[in-house]
């Protein structure tokens, strides 16, 4: 495996030398250049080409095809890049450093993507280096969650906040840790993986590889319509009505007597994970993101429930305020880290 | 080197010198109906002073208290938030208290991360810098470290997972879960009252005094006794896994009266193999009873607490 890797980048970075050739080392000087945000999701490919305050000049994006391999993103990447650089006028030798974000877990430190869920195929991926191979610029890549949590702690309801929990859901459910201004990866990059959390509600049974996990399969995107689902089945609603997560708790607040039950089990769910989050780690601030998570309706039930708990501390529930943006901005911020480390070393 | 852990019915001494070897323990029961803040500290002030005299050593040669509380303290001010098991124990400047009673730098610390530190300095946890170590005894809590140093949490209650709602507590308990106690059915108080429930449903008695000999029993194939300690061990395997999710440790180490009994262990371990995620080690304390002494030890042997550095003072 690990040599079929290594093959494939050594070809990659034959190719990518046709999109664009470098001869010069990146610029010294970070005050003015550009950083390139990936991304990567299990539906799309999303990239903002930024300057060095963070503003993002533009951005482009592509569904990511069933099965796609690394090289095939990389590909991609490139691809969303080049039109970036056209569209906004911007030289390419002006680019300091790129980074990228990937669902599963992902070693930052050695920029591999250890396994995902979401990506078929994707084992021990030496993303980092294949990005570097292909941009010939310094290259970074976390775990998609993460990167959404410096994403909010830089520009979004988290800013500045040394200690809070960003809570994504989506079609999974993960958390990215702030612990004392420092994100927190765990021994092997899987802190955070809370998916799999067995709360009251949940089942018990221990979920196998390629499954949602306990946490995910009530609430997560395809947990919540499986349970309106079964809701309607039951009462024997001569409608069966295909609605998306945040759909449902819509015509919660509409007053749907069905949709407020699976509102209500899901808030009670969502509250009982965000309770022992914050029982564990002591963070006054969880912030909700994702497709799911975004759902005010959905806030507003959990923030209802947890009032009713007497926890040694109470956690404050805000939404996210850069929505699906928190990862490419956790990207962006990543890849200026990386350009600015480069530039101490040099 | 003193470190004293206030228990809800006992007071505990370890003296020991700069070089963490120990010089003398002593213990002294406390009655909690009349054990106030400022009554237990006269005792501590005592009790320290007598371990020095029986070393031959004047009292200015103390140079560090750290006392252990089973309760959220506020270390940096050394006030006792809440504390749950004792008479008037909240909101207890107690650091500034003590510091009356003896002529040194005083800390107070939570007991639950106190024997993380020991663990670390001096146990199980040895060189592990994601660590948790979970204590089951009266009360259930735990103490983590997060990237080499103790996590205490915004307002310094992190580690209480005596609150945690898990499942199995919802479906065996749920009066209790409806009280959010998930100490109550995994604490030693819980297992004895589970015995008693037993024990009274078949019609006889065996005479146990602690929560920790009905696990020797079911070591020994006492039926009844199997059942209990599998509830627990079906409890607290979740609590693992939760833990073990949220942080990502290298090794989950369980302590105290009831935590650190072997069968519990075992029980435990074989139900959390063959999942896949959560994956943790689970081992035992190293130091058993004495980890939050020891951990107060460690503490106080703490460069920064002995004021041996400050290099800002002495070069100036």
């Amino acid at each position: 495996m690990a040599q079929t890797t290594t093959r494939l980048i050594e070809r990659k970075s034959r190719g990518a030398s046709t999109i664009g050739r470098r001869s010069d080392s990146p610029r010294a000087n970070t005050g003015c250049g550009h950083v390139i945000g990936v991304d990567i999701g299990g539906s799309n490919l999303r990239i903002a080409l930024a300057d060095t305050k963070g503003t993002v000049l533009s951005k482009w994006s592509s569904s990511t095809r069933k099965g796609a391999s690394p090289e095939m993103a990389i590909e991609q990447i490139c691809a969303g890049t080049k039109y970036l650089l056209r569209d906004t006028s911007v030289p390419r030798r002006s680019l300091l450093a790129v980074a990228a974000g990937c669902p599963g877990v992902t070693d930052g430190d050695a920029g591999v993507v250890v396994a995902t869920s979401y990506l078929r195929g994707w084992r021990d991926v030496p993303l980092r280096s294949m990005l570097e191979s292909a941009f010939r610029i310094p290259a970074a890549v976390e775990n998609d969650v993460r990167l959404g949590a410096i994403g909010e702690n830089w520009k979004g309801a988290a800013r500045g906040v040394r200690d809070f929990v960003f809570l994504a859901i989506g079609t999974g459910i993960a958390a990215g840790i702030f612990v004392n201004g420092k994100l927190m990866r765990g021994m092997h990059f899987t802190a955070g993986e809370v998916g799999y959390m067995h709360v009251p509600g949940t089942p018990e049974q221990p979920a196998k590889q390629g499954e949602p996990g306990s946490l995910e399969s009530i609430i997560g995107g395809e947990g919540i319509r499986q349970q309106w689902l079964r809701c309607c089945n039951s009462t024997g609603d001569p409608q069966i009505r295909d609605l998306t997560a945040t759909e449902i708790f819509e015509h919660a607040r509409a007053g749907d007597a069905l949709a407020q039950t699976v509102l209500n089990r899901s808030a009670q769910v969502l509250a009982y994970a965000v309770y022992n989050i914050s029982l564990v780690l002591n963070c006054a601030l969880f912030v909700l993101g994702g497709g799911v998570g975004m759902s005010a309706p959905l806030l507003d039930a959990t923030r209802r429930v947890l009032e009713q708990y007497n926890a040694p501390a109470q956690p404050k529930l805000m939404m996210s305020s850069l929505g699906p943006d928190a990862q490419l901005v956790g990207a962006i911020r990543l890849a200026l880290n990386q350009a600015e480390s480069r530039r101490c070393e040099t | 080197m003193a470190g004293v852990e206030i228990g809800p019915d006992s007071l505990d001494f370890l003296l020991a010198d700069l070089n963490g070897r120990e010089l003398g323990r002593s213990r002294i029961a406390l009655e909690r109906r009349s054990s106030t803040p400022p009554a237990v500290c006269a005792q501590i002030g005592k009790q320290v002073r007598g371990l020095l005299r029986k070393q031959k050593w004047p009292e200015d040669r103390l140079l560090g208290l750290v006392v252990g509380v089973p309760a959220i303290v506020n270390v940096d001010e050394g006030v006792v938030v809440a504390f749950s098991a004792l008479k008037d124990w909240s909101n207890v400047s107690l650091g500034v208290m003590l510091a009356r009673e003896v002529k040194c730098d005083v800390t107070v610390e939570n007991d639950t991360n106190l024997a993380a530190q020991g663990e670390y300095h001096h146990g199980a946890a040895q060189g592990e810098g994601n660590f948790v170590y979970i204590t089951i005894g009266e009360g259930v809590g735990a103490g983590m470290f997060v990237g080499g140093t103790l996590h205490r949490g915004a307002q310094w209650s992190a580690g209480e997972i005596g609150y945690l709602r898990v499942p199995n507590i919802s479906r065996e308990h749920p009066a209790i879960h409806k009280h959010g106690k998930l100490e109550k059915a995994l604490g030693s108080a819980g297992i004895l009252k589970s015995w008693r429930a037993s024990s009274q449903a078949a019609r006889t008695s065996v005479k146990v005094n602690r929560a920790a000999d009905i696990f020797d029993l079911a070591t020994a194939g006492n039926a009844r006794a199997r059942r209990v300690l599998k509830q627990r061990a079906t409890i607290l395997a979740d609590v693992v896994v939760d833990l073990a999710l949220i942080l990502n440790p290298s090794v989950i180490l369980l302590g105290g009266e009831v935590g650190n009994h072997p069968a519990l262990l075992q029980e435990v371990a074989t139900l959390l193999k063959g999942s896949e995620f959560g994956v943790v080690r689970v081992g035992l304390s190293a130091l058993g009873s004495s980890a939050v002494l020891w951990g107060a030890i460690y503490t106080a042997l703490d460069p920064a607490i002995l004021g041996l550095l400050q290099p800002s003072e002495s070069a100036g």
